[in-house]
């Protein structure tokens, strides 16, 4: 794994990506016990052509195929896993993306959303799978209540949370 | 909730916290440890049944 985190840094210090942040279950596993996972799922700022708004994925894709790695659907495979590459499609993840903190994994610095902000996607996306994860960063007490209610509260997810409440926490 | 399933959740929620308090290298080594396993068993490719007319014959 941190092979591919170095050559996501590389990929960054190239310009390829602007600033990322590993999210998703891989990002969880920062926080909380390993959870197993088919994919890592890489939260990334696009850099933009000059005078051009349109966001490219093509510039990633050629950058590890020229590396020798090989696309398999919307992946590509790094060290044997699944990396997607994910532009922010929501201000709650563009803000997870700005206020990701840094992690060193075996001497190797990489990058990680925060437990509130991970925790906070997981409710916003509302899979079951996302549900029981949440469940996951509130029995492991990673989540500093201050902090993940206020990012609740700007992105209009407080009723959500409630509702999370009601059914799965309180007995 | 009986008391016997009280005990088991809180070792499990216990449990679980002792795994999230490992070292993130450890931590991610254990992961690939686990997917490697999951394509393990997805890579075994079971053997054929035996037909049963012919194993009569």
């Amino acid at each position: 794994m941190e092979k591919i985190f170095a050559i996501i840094n590389q990929m960054e210090a190239d310009g390829v990506i602007g600033r990322y942040a590993i999210g998703g279950a891989v990002g969880a596993v920062f926080w909380l016990e390993p959870i197993t996972t088919k994919d890592v799922d890489v939260f990334v700022a696009l850099p933009t052509a000059p005078g051009s708004t349109l966001l490219t994925l093509e510039p990633i894709y050629e950058y590890l195929l020229a590396h020798g790695f090989a696309p398999e659907g919307q992946f590509i495979v790094i060290e044997g896993w699944a990396v997607e590459f994910v532009p922010p499609g929501t201000p709650l993840v563009e803000e997870a993306l700005v206020q990701a903190v840094e992690r060193d994994v075996n001497g190797v610095a990489t990058r990680v959303c925060t437990a509130e902000h991970l925790a906070a996607i997981c409710l916003q996306v509302g899979r079951p799978k996302d549900h029981d994860r949440v469940i996951r960063f509130v029995e492991a007490g990673v989540l500093d209540a201050e902090l993940f209610e206020g990012i609740l509260q700007r992105h209009d997810l407080m009723d959500r949370w409630r509702k999370f409440q009601d059914t799965y926490l309180d007995s | 909730m009986t008391d016997l399933m009280k005990q088991l959740t809180a070792r499990k929620v216990e449990r679980r916290r002792q795994l999230a308090a490992l070292p993130v290298g450890e931590k991610l080594r254990m992961l690939e440890e686990m997917v490697a396993a999951t394509k393990m068993i997805s890579a075994t490719i079971p053997s054929k049944p035996i037909n049963p007319v012919r194993a009569r014959r």
